[in-house]
């Protein structure tokens, strides 16, 4: 599904990834882990195709299609999805407006039929159960006085309700309080399913407990350094990066 | 008896006072704060000749029509009652000189006085050029539920409207203002208009600017407001090459509720210069002011809102907004915000912004797969729905709307 070879990418001037290799297959989740500066949400950025970054080098194969030079719109239309760190306020836009337009936007680029306010408005109500929140909450500006939990709620909403093949979760679990991360959990582990894949950025392996990782990848110095399974986070957990490093050094003098 | 015109040495004596102010041309010096930003300059070097430049087929004045509304049709500052409807009960509509008999109290102590021509140069020079307002009276208690609708087209070179409105006790009404430009060469217009509200009345009132690429629009609107009133008001600013807008608002006795919206869209080498005061001069008296503008091309804005609060306005609450959306690099927009507060308990807040489409919400609306231009359509149209979103009438907006849309394929 996504396919990311030997990525360098830069803004004004500074290299921030250089040389990222990451193949990630239908129904895959993999974590990505890191000290802060390490490039993650850069990373997350560029694959969604954020224009201040500059990619120097390599290529992002998206469903086989080179996606280096797309626009972030039709990323979105071929099934790729962001969850943002901080997500922004758009104050004067109705969250239900913006869904039902993001939502038919992408069903008009892949020829589908788009969805009237009616059939829409029904399939809101389900969603907004699997997120935990009230009606009331779609009608309200996007992201405009919500609380940090409410926000990154609408993101997994906005999440379930567009229905990406590929979602890339950047800290979608900082600022949660336990009962929400559970929530979210159950909402992201209720829409996995053999074909979607997950690609999620954090720095706590708290979430990992909910959501059960194929893959988890250290990223440091704008390079995948480690990969392993589950219980890499957990000794990332009690260690720490800086073994890691040191581990690096030592194959690298040996 | 139906032209009997009753005269007043009243109105004689007010147009020697006006041609006096505008001998003294001190008011329009270009140097001066008032016009720090706006071309003046400009305008002092204009004549406009009293033509009559475009001929109006009157069927299609039938198609400026809101829904729902009573119609009165005002040509070139003087109503024609064969083409607007019948005027409802409880409500006088007539040429001032006319109604000066009946209403002398109310006319003696309002015109020219809530506009004053003494510190307004424009409501002065207006009086030396009009020849007769229109006076609106609507009486005590009564609810008119249709919107007034106060249709000005102007097919001559030069226009001086005015109205003097009396909302009697309790009474309750919705004026809608438009201003329709048909000529085709460099045009002016100059209208004034001014409100009283006495105790309880309730007025929600919408005016609608649409001049032509060469129109001078001048326009001020002055209300005094009297217990408990409550003046709503939404300033809508669509095209013009000069548009200059003077408002302003006194809180005279207590419970009185002012609330004044405006959305100003100018584009290519258009100005628009607002110039608004909220004068508390009694206790517990509250105002709310939101204005918003939409700037393209080259064109340039003013904003410059007071809000004065007397010594004795102790508890009043009072909010003063001015926003600003530049789509080009080449637009220009100047705010000022003020406060001048003389009394001690009081709670006033002020601030303007003035900005670009945001970067980091256009991303983010592309990540959801809104195209870029789309995404630009739905920010610009939110920035301005505040403003809308307080006209309750559909036609209203459905008339607005297009004219964004219409600004952002030109920036």
């Amino acid at each position: 599904m996504l396919n990311i070879k030997n990525l360098h990418a830069s803004i004004e001037e500074k290299k921030i990834l250089k040389g990222i290799n990451l193949i990630v297959n239908p129904g895959e989740l993999h974590v990505i882990m890191g000290p802060n500066g390490a490039g993650k949400s850069t990373l997350a950025s560029v694959l969604t195709g954020k224009d201040k970054f500059n990619i120097d080098n390599g290529e992002i194969l998206f469903d086989g299609q080179i996606i280096n030079e797309l626009p972030p719109e039709e990323r979105a239309c071929k099934g790729m999805f962001m969850s943002f760190q901080y997500p922004i306020a758009i104050p004067g836009v109705n969250n239900m407006y913006f869904l039902k337009e993001a939502i038919n936007s992408q069903k008009k680029y892949r020829g589908e039929t788009q969805l009237d306010s009616i059939d829409f408005l029904g399939e809101m109500k389900t969603k907004l159960k699997y997120v935990g929140l009230e009606e009331s909450f779609i009608h309200r500006p996007v992201n405009d006085g919500f609380s940090g939990g409410e926000k990154k709620r609408n993101e997994i909403l906005q999440m379930i309700t567009l229905e990406p093949k590929l979602s890339i979760l950047d800290e979608t679990d900082s600022g949660l309080d336990i009962d929400a991360l559970k929530i979210i959990s159950e909402g992201i582990n209720n829409f996995r399913n053999k074909d979607r894949s997950f690609i999620l950025i954090t720095h706590y392996q708290r979430m990992l407990d909910y959501l059960k990782p194929d893959f988890v990848h250290v990223m440091i110095q704008g390079k995948i350094v480690k990969s392993g399974d589950k219980s890499l986070a957990l000794e990332l957990e009690n260690k720490g990066y800086s073994w890691i490093l040191n581990e690096k050094v030592e194959t690298s003098q040996s | 008896m139906e032209n009997q015109v009753v005269e007043f040495s009243f109105f004689d004596e007010i147009n020697k006072k006006a041609n006096i102010i505008c001998d003294d041309k001190s008011k329009l010096n270009p140097k001066s704060e008032r016009w720090r930003f706006t071309p003046i300059r400009e305008y002092n070097a204009l004549t406009f000749s009293n033509l009559q430049n475009t001929n109006i087929n009157l069927d299609s004045i039938q198609s400026y029509r809101f829904k729902n509304v009573i119609l009165f049709v005002i040509m070139n500052g003087k109503i024609d009652l064969q083409l607007s409807d019948s005027i409802p009960n409880g409500v006088q509509i007539e040429n001032l000189n006319k109604m000066a008999q009946n209403y002398s109290g109310s006319i003696e102590r309002s015109f020219t006085k809530i506009s004053n021509i003494q510190e307004n140069y424009f409501s002065a020079e207006n009086i030396t050029q009009f020849n007769n307002g229109l006076f609106i009276n609507v009486e005590s208690n009564i609810v008119i539920e249709k919107p007034i609708q106060l249709l000005n087209i102007q097919t001559e070179t030069n226009s001086f409207p005015r109205f003097l409105i009396n909302g009697e006790e309790n009474s309750q009404f919705n004026i809608i203002e438009q201003y329709i430009n048909l000529t085709k060469s460099e045009s002016k217009s100059n209208s004034v208009v001014e409100i009283s509200l006495q105790n309880g009345s309730n007025l929600n009132h919408i005016c609608l600017q649409n001049g032509t690429k060469s129109h001078w629009n001048f326009y001020s609107l002055a209300v005094n407001q009297y217990k408990n009133s409550l003046f709503t008001s939404s300033i809508i600013s669509l095209s013009g090459k000069r548009i200059i807008n003077d408002i302003n608002c006194n809180l005279i006795e207590e419970g009185v509720s002012t609330d004044i919206s405006g959305l100003y869209l100018i584009d290519n080498n258009s100005h628009c210069d607002n110039h608004t005061k909220i004068n508390h001069i009694a206790p517990f008296t509250y105002s709310n002011e939101n204005f918003k503008g939409i700037i393209s091309g080259d064109a340039s804005g003013v904003f410059n809102g007071l809000i004065k609060v007397m010594p004795d306005a102790q508890k009043i609450n009072s909010s003063l907004t001015n926003r600003n959306l530049l789509l080009s690099n080449d637009s220009k927009m100047n705010s000022n915000p003020q406060l001048e507060i003389y009394a001690d308990d009081v709670k006033c807040s002020h601030g303007s912004t003035i900005g670009q489409i945001d970067g980091e919400a256009l991303f983010y609306m592309q990540s959801r797969g809104i195209s870029k231009s789309n995404a630009t359509k739905i920010l610009v149209k939110g920035f301005a729905d505040e403003i809308l979103n307080k006209i309750k009438i559909k036609s209203i907006i459905d008339f607005i709307e297009p004219e964004i849309e219409q600004l952002m394929r030109n920036s």
